[in-house]
């Protein structure tokens, strides 16, 4: 990767060392072996021998196969898939033999076992040994020449008298049959229980006159850092094979939301979401609530979205938290505060309880008299000098109070210790409509041009670096969750092909304005990656990309201006630029 | 039906060394028709009064999907915590269709897995969050505190981390069983409590902390870790003696779903929990990764199960345990123990003995079948004793199956094996009612097998070294109702599984379930 800035600094990144392009021919030689491994299989089964796959009935001692046919003197491939709940065999012997070979496996006594009950014995023509439950293997071999009925059979102990099946030899030239299998009762999908009426929804609503409280996890469309500083960070972590007990290749990703906050539902005036770390009114919204599909599934259902299961918010937001609590200015505010539960008002508004410091706070929001109004109560005790309560311009323009009094965007609720005042906050004139777009970030990269033969034009997407998008212009990978730090920020799609061009390849960027710019480089790549400017810091993030890779993120501050950025083109099969640009 | 079959196959098994090979086709044939078609009690060729009714309640609309609560309160009222339905009463009626019920709170918690009614009337509920005290202190009959008596765990934003409880230990602390993350869903980027790299690895991970403890919490919420090692403790108990039993569940670390008589300080197996265990990572920073490659030296640190249930035809995910504490209004089994099978359609009976100063025991089956149903989550005696309530949910995995049952004794005593008693060589049987005994003398009534499970960080183990045991003896009783099975020798670490399905009373009633499996872990001296 290589990096130049045309008017103001000059950064030069060097070529990639050996050691790693080492790595990469690993990677592909991989990569081919696979291919090699299975095309050719595939196409062996599909030209030439007889597939099938035997299981068995789950809790019953019998396979699913009851008898099928094969032409005499054919190759054959038998998958044995011990489906069941217990140890099983599968022998094949010649014709009328099955219980002599019964027998046999059972005059192993103690060697049995360690035999898989196959006993040395030439009436067996083929077999897969003792597969435990949830095991399968596959066996190759040439069937006999002779037409006939050739029963396979599992010899584990007891089994053998019941748990047979045959296998029919024809001779060349027959139509075969499809093999008769037993049916295997599917466990029935429910659609609901015999008692539901049902009342339930993946849709919950209260109501002014009944809100609704649910603990569950919560959204976060929250996209500054500085509200949560209760909060720590989760991290993606290596994937992992119990059955080996080590890492895998990959990383399971982190997903974005709230672990411990309380939804509250008005119907379709208000909806908010307090959370119980941050112990803060988050953000509030209007027109819906939470669509519950995906953590509880549709319907009566129950089938989380494996990875994706946060509940997703309907409607428009209209009062999202940033910076930090605006009680942080009030003396005797300090620490972590402790979250103590809720009470009910007899209209049903929760009223969140809490100290911080020497505070204790009673806190509670509803809809207010007039449409679009937030009625936000605070009640507040053990206050040593008064509640100073703090805010940004906007907000302060958004809030009317009959109490205290404002110093710039400081509202003072005179002294005394015990204070019980009310916040008006209004409608705001264009509310956020939560789908599809993210909140506005910022506008930090003017144009992008790419140079060099051939490729594809970059893309730029303005506030747009968010969980999903697709990698590249050109390519199906995507991106994973991005950190906050990152979210919504403009960003350059790059092409993928451009790893795999002869010559150099360019990227320009105009910064707007003073911007963070974030490198995102191939995780397999640790330290710097040879010659990246020493303006780069390892930010520590990490983004991960599906295809079970994850980038590292590399960042600077970077002064408005055009900058040019050489792409990396060492045809290396995974190491690519993505660019991200955010305002300072 | 389809447990029968298993039942049939088993015996089939360990009828063979028994018998030459004519013979023994002989016995199969026989059992397994017979099983196939007898009801479930019979006495002689007549059908007589089963012993236990089972009825479906009528829950409100809308409640009955992912019960997740069951206890009785001071006025003799059915509470039921469900997942999204907050908490509603119900005063019971003979009628299973006519309990009256109210709401008491609407409020949604997150996946509760337990509730205490404390003398007040408040109710203790463990949420993934929080534990949560529900107080109506207007006297409407409405919860109007919802109080976070302790908030003093880790919360990933992982689906799996579902919490358990609460025990109270009599001198106003509870215990929690804190559950674990899934390696089948994400950890959010922002997350309550510590974030350890090394206690998210895994299949079942403890990123943040205390998850995979038994933990004691007092009346300020303030939280001491008790015991580590769990995967997910579906429940906890106390036995009328003051012992504390959780019921775990099979997976990684978990061979097969295990029954843990937990003490203070010990380990139960599953190491990733270690990693909120300061002294043990100064030595194994990542835990998981040192208990990987030294499997022995963890089996070694680990206490062992009091009872295993065998994955398949007994158990693969355990409910909470109980106490029968009905002094024989439930039938003959006063002091046992019983289990729910949230994958299949039965509830177990657990027997358990101190051997070598520990407790081990077996497990049998106590009723099952499609009437029943699947899903058996939570369990609770009714104040008189006489029913057990049974709440369900498919919630997760297994047949689907939700609601409320009722199961009542009907005063009809089951022919059933009371009792099963390790002895030095062998087992001492007793029976509800005296046994046929020129049948009961026959050694081959008693099909013993043996075998155990591995573990390891693998999911789960299937079963190993499957050993058919022949009786060198057996001794019924003068009274007809203890029989004596000497085995010769004994093996410690294994499960030893008895089938005797054929034998009868000397009323001609037949076993109400005749599969019983023993785990031995210490041996008589």
């Amino acid at each position: 990767m290589q990096l130049t800035e045309k008017d103001k600094t000059s950064l030069r990144v060097q070529a990639l060392c050996d050691p790693f392009r080492l790595m990469l021919r690993q990677f592909i030689l991989f990569c081919v072996l696979v291919g090699a491994v299975v095309f050719p299989f595939k196409g062996m089964a599909a030209a030439e021998s007889y597939v099938i796959t035997i299981g068995v009935v789950p809790g019953q001692l019998r396979y699913d196969v009851i008898e099928f046919e094969v032409t005499a003197g054919s190759s054959m491939e038998v998958t044995f898939d011990n489906n069941g709940l217990m140890p099983h065999n599968l022998l094949f012997t010649q014709p009328g033999k099955a219980m002599e070979v019964v027998n046999a496996a059972m005059a192993m006594g103690a060697d049995g076992y360690t035999n898989g009950y196959v006993p040395e014995s030439g009436l067996i023509l083929a077999s897969v040994g003792l597969m435990e439950a949830g095991q399968k293997m596959m066996v190759k071999f040439v069937v006999p020449v002779e037409v006939g009925i050739y029963p396979f059979v599992c010899t584990f102990p007891g089994h053998g008298n019941i748990m047979q099946g045959v296998m029919k030899v024809v001779a060349a030239g027959e139509e075969l049959k499809k093999p008769l299998r037993r049916k295997v009762a599917k466990v029935k999908k429910q659609e609901g229980p015999p008692n539901d009426g049902s009342g339930l929804t993946t849709l919950p609503l209260g109501s002014v006159e009944q809100p609704l409280v649910i603990r569950t996890f919560m959204p976060n469309p929250i996209r500054v850092r500085s509200v949560f500083p209760n909060h720590r960070r989760g991290k993606p972590t290596p994937t992992y094979s119990p059955n080996t007990g080590h890492d895998a290749d990959g990383y399971i990703d982190t997903d974005i939301g709230f672990p411990a906050a309380v939804g509250v539902n008005f119907g379709q005036d208000l909806s908010l979401c307090w959370d119980t770390v941050e112990c803060r009114l988050m953000y509030a919204w209007r027109e819906g609530f939470l669509n519950m599909e995906s953590y509880w599934g549709a319907g009566t259902g129950d089938r989380r979205k494996s990875f994706d299961y946060v509940p997703r918010l309907q409607g428009r937001l209209v009062f999202l938290s940033e910076g930090a609590s605006p009680l942080a200015l009030t003396p005797g505010v300090f620490g972590q505060p402790q979250y103590k539960g809720f009470q009910l008002d007899e209209k049903g508004v929760p009223e969140f309880l809490y100290s911080v410091g020497s505070v204790l706070v009673a806190e509670s929001i509803a809809p207010g008299e007039q449409a679009g109004e937030i009625r936000w109560h605070f009640s507040i005790k053990h206050a040593p000098a008064g509640v100073m309560l703090g805010f940004d311009e906007k907000m302060k323009s958004r809030i009317q109070t009959k109490d205290g009094k404002w110093a710039g965007n400081v509202l003072t609720i005179n002294s005394g210790t015990e204070k019980d005042f009310t916040l008006i906050l209004t409608a705001e004139e264009t509310v956020i409509p939560i789908a599809p777009d993210l909140p506005k970030v910022g506008n930090v990269i003017g144009q992008v041009k790419r140079s060099g033969a051939g490729g594809v034009a970059l893309q730029l997407k303005k506030q747009a670096l968010q969980r999903g998008m697709k990698a590249y212009v050109d390519g199906e990978e995507l991106i994973g969750s991005v950190p906050l730090e990152m979210q919504g920020a403009d960003w350059v799609q790059t092409s993928q092909e451009d790893r795999l061009a002869k010559d150099p390849v360019f990227y320009e960027i105009e910064l707007k304005t003073e911007a963070g710019i974030f490198l995102l480089v191939d995780g397999k790549i640790e330290g710097r990656p040879e010659g990246l400017s020493d303006q780069f810091k390892d930010s520590g993030l990490r983004v991960p990309v599906s295809g079970k890779r994850f980038y590292r993120v590399w960042s600077a501050l970077f002064p408005a201006g055009n900058y040019r950025f050489e792409a990396l083109n060492d045809g290396a099969d995974h190491l690519q630029m993505v660019l991200a640009a955010r305002k300072k | 039906m389809v447990f029968k079959k298993i039942v049939s196959a088993k015996k089939a098994w360990m009828v063979l060394p028994a018998a030459s090979c004519l013979g023994w086709l002989a016995v199969v044939a026989i059992s397994a028709s017979a099983a196939e078609e007898a009801p479930i009690v019979t006495k002689g060729e007549l059908e007589v009064k089963p012993s236990y009714q089972i009825e479906e309640i009528k829950l409100p609309d809308g409640v009955g999907h992912g019960i997740g609560g069951l206890a009785f309160n001071q006025a003799g009222e059915l509470v039921v915590v469900s997942r999204r339905t907050g908490v509603v009463i119900g005063k019971p009626a003979q009628d299973a269709r006519a309990f009256e019920w109210r709401t008491f709170s609407a409020v949604q918690m997150h996946n509760a897995l337990g509730v205490l009614v404390e003398k007040s009337g408040a109710l203790l509920i463990p949420q993934m969050p929080e534990l949560t005290r529900l107080r109506d202190t207007d006297g409407d009959g409405k919860a109007d505190v919802s109080e976070a008596v302790s908030t003093a765990w880790g919360v990933s934003g992982n689906y799996h981390e579902t919490n358990s409880g609460p025990i109270a230990d009599g001198k106003g602390n509870w215990f929690v069983a804190l559950g674990s993350a899934s390696h089948s869903g994400p950890t959010f980027d922002l997350v309550r409590g510590r974030f350890s790299v090394a206690g998210r690895r895994g299949r079942n991970n403890m990123s943040v902390p205390w998850k995979g403890w038994v933990v004691k919490i007092n009346a300020k919420g303030e939280l001491k870790p008790w015991a580590s090692g769990f995967r997910q403790a579906n429940g906890i108990t106390m036995s009328p003696a003051g012992d504390l039993f959780v019921t775990d569940n099979q997976g990684d670390w978990k061979p097969v779903t295990p029954i843990y008589h937990v003490q203070e300080g010990k380990f139960y197996g599953h190491p990733t929990s270690l990693v909120w265990d300061a002294d043990f990572v100064k030595e194994h920073p990542d835990p998981l990764a040192w208990a990987v490659d030294h499997i022995a030296e963890v089996d070694e640190m680990r206490t062992l199960p009091a009872v295993l249930l065998p994955q398949g035809f007994m158990c693969n995910s355990a409910s909470e345990p109980i106490f029968d504490t009905s002094d024989g209004a439930f039938g003959p089994f006063a002091g046992q123990m019983f289990v729910g099978d949230i994958a299949g359609q039965r509830i177990l009976r657990i027997m358990l003995e101190k051997v070598g100063g520990e407790y081990q025991g077996a497990a049998t089956t106590l009723i099952e079948g499609d009437v029943l149903g699947g899903g058996n989550n939570r369990l609770c005696l009714s104040p008189d004793g006489k029913s057990l309530y049974v709440g369900q949910t498919y919630r997760g995995w297994g047949r689907p199956a939700e609601g409320l049952k009722r199961v009542t004794y009907s005063g009809e005593v089951p022919f059933a094996v009371e009792k099963m008693s390790l002895s030095k060589t062998g087992f001492e049987l007793s029976f509800t009612k005296p046994v046929n005994k020129e049948q009961a003398e026959k050694i081959s009534e008693y099909q013993f097998s043996h075998y155990y499970y591995e573990f390891s960080q693998r999911y789960g183990s299937p079963q190993m070294g499957v050993t058919p045991v022949v009786a060198k003896a057996v001794k019924v009783s003068e009274d007809g109702k203890t029989v004596n099975i000497d085995l010769g020798s004994v093996l410690a670490r294994k499960i030893y599984q008895l089938d005797l399905g054929g034998l009868k009373a000397v009323d001609g009633t037949s076993l109400s379930h005749g599969m019983l499996c023993y785990t031995v872990q210490r041996l008589r001296e």
